[in-house]
Order: C-alpha cells, then sequence, then structure tokens
C-alpha cells in the first residue's frame, strides 16, 4: 500500500513538527519570561547582535524554503537539482552562523564563569539564551540538511514533501528567533 | 528461551537463538524485551525504597546517613518514574497488544520500535552509571538552584533521563502513527479496544510534553557543567522559571503513567464482569479529555512558589476538573461491574485495589488542588501519600493486572491462581499499610526528605515499614509462581478467560506472524450480549 506509506510519513513528520516545536517552545517561554523581568539587559543583549549577519541569514533560509518549495513542486529529476540548491543554503547559513559565534566569543561574550559582556542585569541571561536557541536551531538545521541529503537520494514524493514541511518549521522557528535576538532592542 | 514441552511454534521460538531476540522487530519480541528491561527496574528502585523504609524505623541515624539518604530517594524516584513507571505498560503491553487489538502484524515502523528499546537500555544504563560516580542528591524533581550547583553527577543523571525520554516519544510516535494507519478494515475507530485508546492519548502525551522534559534536563546538566546560572537567583535567574518547565512536562507524565492503567482496567472490568462497558464513549471521550486537560493544571505543584492568585485559582479549577473525568470512568467500571456476572480471579482483585486507590488518591489530589489546604500540606508526607495512592498505586496494580490477565496470551501457560490470589492480597494490603500512615505523617506535619523525624511518629513509620515489607512479599512471591508457571503452568488454551477481545482471536502464544490476511472481526471486542441473562 503505496498510500499508506506516505500516509505514515505525513503523520510522522507534523507530529515530530508538533513535539520539536513544543521543545522551542519551553525556550521562547523562557525567553519572555526573563524579558519582562529584564527589559533593559534584553534590549542591551540584542543591540550586541551583527544585525548584518543576522539579516543575511534570514534571506539565505527564506531562499532555501523557496528551494523547498519548488522542488516538491518540480518533478523528481528537477527536485534533484533543487536540493542541490537547498543543501547549499543550507551550509551557507551554518557557515555564517558560526562566523557569528566566532565574533561573540572574540568579544568575550561566552555564557557561564567566563562571561565578559556588559554588566546590565539580565544580559548575561539573554547571551545564554542566545548560545542555547540559536544553538539548538543550527542543531535542526544539521538534522535537517541530512533529511534533505536523504530525500535527494530517494527520489520520492511523499519522502521529499515530508522532508520539505520539516524544512519549513525550521525556516518558521528562525523567523521567530530573528526579531527575538536581532531586532527588538 | 526455550520451551519444555514442545508447544505449537510461537513468536517466542521462532526464529530460534539469542542472536534473533537482541535483533527482534517483532513487536511481541520487543514487548518481552521491555518486560525485562521495565521488571529489573522495579526491582532496583524497589531496593532503595527499602532501605529507605528501614532506615526510617528509627528517629535518627540508622543504617545510612543523612547525605546515603538523599541519594537513595533520589535513584528511587529516578528509576521508578523513568525505567518502570513510564515505559511499563505502553512498553510491555502497548507493544504486544496494539497491533493484536486491532489486526496488524507488526507496527507502523518496527525498526523504530526496536530502536525505541535499545535507546531505553542506554539510557538507563548512562542514568545507572551515575550511581558509580556516587549517585546524586537533588530527588527526582531536579529543583534548581540546588541541582545546578551540587557537587554530585547530575550531569550525568541529565543525559541519561534525555536519552530515555528519546526512547518515549519514539514510543509514541510509532504507536500514533500505528493506530491511524495499521487498523484492519473491522476496527474502525469507535470499535478500538479502550486499551488502544488509552495508549493512543498517552502516546500524544509523550510525543508533545516529552520534549519540554528534555529541554529542562539539558538546561539543568549544561548549567552544571558551564556555570551558566541560568536558573540561579545569584546570576540573575529564576528558579521558578525552572520548575514551571519541569512541571510542564512532570504532571502531563502522571497521565503517561495512568492512562494505560485505566485502559488495562476497561479491559480486565468487561472481561471478567462478562458484560459490555456501561458507556465506551464516555470512557473515550474521558481519556482524551484527560490527555488534554493535564496540559493545562501544573501550575498546581507550585502554589506556595509564588504564584498570583489568578493563576492559583485557575491552575486549582482546572486540576479539579481532572476529577470529573476520572468520575466519569469510575462510575463506567462500577456499573459494569454491576450489571455483570463478576468472575473473581486475581486480575480483578487488582482491579479491586486500584479502585480503591484511584478513589482514595484521586478525592486527596482534589484536597491539595485546594490551594488554601495546600499551603499546609505541600512538601510533607501528604504530598508523598497523594502520589503513591493514585500514581504508583494505580500504575502498579494495573500493571500486575494486566501481568495475570494476559500471562495466558503471553505464553499460552496457567499460573497457580491460589498463589496469585494471596500475592494480591499481600499487595494490596502492603500498599495500603505503606502510604496510609504517611497520609497522617503529613498531616502531622512530617516534611517529605527528612532521614530523621521527632520521635512521637516513630509508630507510624514503623507501621508504614512494615506495609512495606508486606508489599515487597507479596511482589516477590509473585516473580516466583509467575517463573514457575513460565517453565511449567498447565497449558491455557487460546482464550482461557473467555473473553471477546481481539487480541484473543489469535493464538496464545501468538505465531510470529499473527494474521495471514486483514482479520474480518464481525461481533466487536466487547460483545457479550449473548450472555448476559
Ligand atoms: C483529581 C486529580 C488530581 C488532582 C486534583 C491532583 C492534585 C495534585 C496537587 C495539587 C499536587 C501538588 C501538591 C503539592 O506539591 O503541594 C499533586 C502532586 C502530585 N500528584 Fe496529583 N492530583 C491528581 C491526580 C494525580 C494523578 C492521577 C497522579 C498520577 C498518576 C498524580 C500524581 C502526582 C504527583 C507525582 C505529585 C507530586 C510530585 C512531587 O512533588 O514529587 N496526581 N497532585
Ligand atoms: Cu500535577
Amino acid at each position: 500500500m503505496i498510500s499508506g506509506r506516505a500516509h505514515a510519513l505525513r503523520i510522522t513528520v507534523w507530529l515530530v513538527v508538533a513535539s520539536e516545536g513544543l521543545l522551542f517552545a519551553g525556550l521562547f517561554a523562557l525567553y519572555a519570561g526573563y524579558r519582562a523581568e529584564y527589559p533593559r539587559g534584553f534590549a542591551e543583549g540584542v543591540g550586541l547582535a551583527v544585525g548584518w549577519l543576522g539579516g543575511t541569514n534570514t534571506l539565505v533560509l527564506l531562499t532555501s524554503s523557496f528551494a523547498m518549495a519548488a522542488a516538491i513542486q518540480a518533478g523528481p529529476r528537477a527536485a534533484r537539482r533543487w536540493l542541490v540548491g537547498v543543501l547549499g543554503l543550507g551550509g551557507v547559513f551554518l557557515g555564517l552562523k558560526g562566523a557569528e559565534w566566532a565574533i561573540h566569543i572574540g568579544d568575550g561574550l561566552v555564557p557561564g564563569a567566563h562571561y565578559a559582556g556588559p554588566h546590565t542585569p539580565g544580559t548575561a541571561l539573554f547571551v545564554t539564551l542566545y548560545y542555547a536557541m540559536t544553538g539548538l536551531h543550527a542543531l535542526h538545521l544539521v538534522a535537517g540538511l541530512a533529511m534533505v541529503a536523504w530525500a535527494r537520494r530517494r527520489e520520492d514524493p511523499a519522502v521529499t514533501e515530508c522532508v520539505g514541511i520539516y524544512w519549513h518549521f525550521v525556516d518558521l522557528v528562525w523567523v521567530v528567533l530573528w526579531p527575538l535576538f536581532y531586532l527588538l532592542s | 528461551m526455550s520451551e519444555p514441552t514442545a508447544p505449537p511454534p510461537s513468536f517466542w521460538t521462532e526464529p530460534r537463538g539469542v542472536r534473533t531476540w537482541l535483533a527482534t522487530t517483532d513487536h511481541k519480541r520487543i514487548a518481552i524485551l521491555f518486560f525485562v528491561g521495565t521488571a529489573l527496574a522495579l526491582m532496583l528502585g524497589g531496593t532503595f525504597a527499602l532501605i529507605l523504609r528501614v532506615e526510617l524505623v528509627v528517629p535518627d541515624h540508622g543504617i545510612v546517613g543523612a547525605h546515603a539518604y538523599d541519594k537513595l530517594f533520589t535513584h528511587h524516584g529516578i528509576v521508578m518514574v523513568w525505567m518502570f513507571m513510564i515505559p511499563a505498560i505502553p512498553g510491555v503491553f502497548g507493544n504486544f497488544l496494539v497491533p493484536l487489538m486491532i489486526g496488524a502484524n507488526e507496527l507502523a515502523f518496527p525498526r523504530l520500535n526496536r530502536a525505541s528499546f535499545w535507546v531505553y537500555a542506554t539510557g538507563a544504563c548512562i542514568t545507572l552509571a551515575a550511581l558509580i560516580g556516587g549517585g546524586v542528591d537533588t530527588g527526582w524533581t531536579f529543583y534548581t538552584p540546588y541541582s545546578t550547583t551540587t557537587p554530585t553527577a547530575v550531569a550525568v543523571v541529565c543525559v541519561g533521563v534525555f536519552v530515555l525520554g528519546i526512547s518515549s516519544v519514539m514510543t509514541g510516535l510509532n504507536f500514533i502513527v500505528t493506530v491511524h494507519t495499521r487498523r484492519a478494515p473491522s476496527v474502525p475507530w469507535m470499535k478500538l479496544p479502550l486499551f488502544v485508546w488509552t495508549i493512543y492519548a498517552t502516546s500524544i502525551i509523550l510525543v508533545l510534553a516529552t520534549p519540554v522534559l528534555g529541554l529542562s534536563l539539558a538546561l539543568v546538566g549544561a548549567d552544571h557543567v558551564w556555570h551558566l546560572g541560568l536558573f540561579d537567583p545569584a546570576a540573575g535567574g529564576d528558579p521558578v522559571l525552572f520548575q514551571h518547565l519541569f512541571w510542564f512536562y512532570s504532571h502531563p507524565a502522571v497521565y503517561i503513567m495512568v492512562l494505560p492503567a485505566m485502559g488495562v482496567v476497561s479491559e480486565v472490568v468487561s472481561t471478567f464482569a462478562h458484560n459490555r462497558p456501561a458507556s465506551y464513549g464516555g470512557i473515550v471521550v474521558a481519556t482524551i479529555g484527560i490527555a488534554l486537560v493535564g496540559f493545562f493544571t501544573w501550575g498546581h505543584h507550585m502554589f506556595v512558589a509564588g504564584m498570583s492568585m489568578f493563576d492559583t485559582g485557575m491552575f486549582g479549577a482546572l486540576s479539579m476538573f481532572v476529577a470529573v473525568f476520572s468520575a466519569i470512568k469510575m462510575f463506567a467500571w462500577v456499573i459494569t461491574f454491576y450489571r455483570g456476572r463478576v468472575v473473581l480471579a486475581a486480575p480483578v482483585l487488582y482491579v479491586f485495589t486500584f479502585l480503591f486507590l484511584f478513589l482514595f488518591g484521586g478525592m486527596t489530589g482534589v484536597a491539595v488542588a485546594t490551594s488554601s489546604l495546600d499551603v499546609h500540606w505541600h512538601d510533607t508526607y501528604f504530598i508523598v501519600a497523594h502520589f503513591h495512592f493514585i500514581m504508583v498505586g494505580a500504575t502498579l496494580t494495573a500493571y500486575l493486572a494486566a501481568l495475570h490477565y494476559w500471562f495466558p496470551k503471553l505464553t499460552g501457560r496457567r499460573y497457580s491462581e491460589v498463589w496469585a490470589r494471596r500475592a494480591a492480597v499481600a499487595v494490596a494490603l502492603g500498599f495500603v499499610g505503606t502510604f496510609l500512615p504517611q497520609f497522617l505523617l503529613g498531616n502531622a506535619g512530617m516534611p517529605r526528605r527528612y532521614y530523621a523525624y521527632p520521635e512521637e511518629w516513630q509508630w507510624l513509620h514503623v507501621a508504614s515499614t512494615c506495609g512495606a515489607g508486606l508489599l515487597a512479599l507479596g511482589l516477590g512471591t509473585t516473580l516466583v509462581y509467575l517463573g514457575v508457571a513460565l517453565r511449567r503452568g498447565p497449558p491455557s488454551g487460546d482464550d482461557p478467560w473467555q473473553s471477546r477481545g481481539f487480541e484473543w482471536r489469535t493464538p496464545s502464544p501468538p505465531p510470529a506472524v499473527a494474521f495471514s490476511a486483514p482479520p474480518v472481526w464481525e461481533r466487536d471486542a466487547y460483545s457479550y450480549e449473548d450472555e448476559v441473562p
């Protein structure tokens, strides 16, 4: 039963999205709680962000989601090429993210005992959450890349569609992270 | 696993060899593996508990010191919650029965199922490895900032329980997809056996709540290693936020444990009353209702941790709402018994114990959900007694009811009914004997998690320890006569209880492949109409 398999895959991916969604929701709740407690410290933390890197990365991920959607629309052969695009853009995102982390670490913005950033109450918590949330997101992106590579090999429209749903989810999480860590100062 | 009198080939012997067991993707064999794992966990957790109880016989230093005592109750809780109670009924009976009850030969993802067992085993080993490193002294709740600053092996346990959580999510996901996609045509949704409904509802909680546990543990573990101060007031953190995260998982987790127990009870009640459940629809609605409302009651663990009046009222009222759904089930079970022809047997004795503990424990739940009363009882033995009655009592008695009810299904053999009844009585009296004195202790003001206490409470502690001894005796006896029955029990036949349940319509024990074609079942799983006068 081919349709049974596709049905099973589709339920699975939505369950995974729901489960991961709650994982991030826990962190968003922490962010909200601490931001309410330390509005100034958090605003100052956002000021430390490397704005153009965050913006570029947002564009990169949105473009990758577009390529993903195109892969799902295209036939199995053309999908392979679009998926290469997704893989490439995902790689670029991780590279930029890594560069950004390196800059922050160079500036002494490390979580924990060696934190050497501003001492406004709450800013250190902001930095910890920044690493936790963007780090967790990056891990999901790595998992997403593995799935995309798998979908590319399988050439199965149902698989591509389900991997696409996951990819859009990872993208969506970033679209929420972006204002929280780069814009709302 | 050798069978002395070669019975017809079954999943036990087909295919042969230890290797085939370790690599198995057969849901029935995975169920047996989970049984071995959870039974070992029960024994280990039980041993810790007995040491605790013996220590408490004297008001001051007895057999272990204060710090060892802290570690013992911590590991007791961790082992019992995550290695026994959460995986016990879904892992063993869910795995074995859900496919048989929906007319399928396997779960939707057999290899994911195999992985879920081995991930469970890995998580259990990591968690226990912390014992080698001296153990952990935080309590199973890992409250910050103590958990992030204690020098004990917190990070190891966090990793271990995190891995156990991954196994939970895998199991839950597999069950949900299975129920959606693997039902035989003659099992539409509203003909699903009630046990399957509870496993389905539990799986939803497993998939949605467990990630938040994983997150809390990851943060505590990382904080412990890197001193992030995320929940440490000294660094600007807020310990109450940790409590919110922890209970957002851990309250629904109590329904992970109790819903499958309710499913077992529904099946046993119907079979031994030879009667259709009084309200199938009502029980289904109550099952889903408990799963959903359970996500919005976590705040009742934090009434005294600092919370607005509004939140206190909301969380209190929502908690009590759970009692409404539970009551629907209670009434349905009692009416099913009342209108049926009850056959007394060991599983029914366990169900009676379940009903008593669940009723009593549920009423104390409503009492502690009343915030003004909870100020008095919070963090005392009253809470310990409440959750042991309802969570442990219900899960343990249902697990034992399931083990006895489905023992012939799993093995094709019968156990000694006389010994089973004796053990059931010992477990019931032992359990109540252990925890009834703890209600009194808590009400008198004895705080939980202390190894010393004023002398005037000694008699209650001694009574509790005697109860625990009787409980252990009952469980030990069970192990012996079931072990004997596994080897030498007389053949049970395919359906020894004359049940109409779907799972009994295959041979007992089932062959490796239970159905050669999707079964056609004309009568549903509770069709006793022709019997009831
Ligand atoms: C009518 C339904 C129930 C209500 C209203 C209720 C209410 C409560 C409340 C208010 C507390 C917190 C008391 C405190 O810490 O001061 C509590 C603790 C607890 N309850 Fe219940 N409960 C109910 C049913 C259950 C069930 C069905 C289970 C498990 C199957 C359960 C397991 C627990 C556990 C594990 C704790 C305490 C955990 C800890 O602090 O270590 N409860 N309950
Ligand atoms: Cu609760």
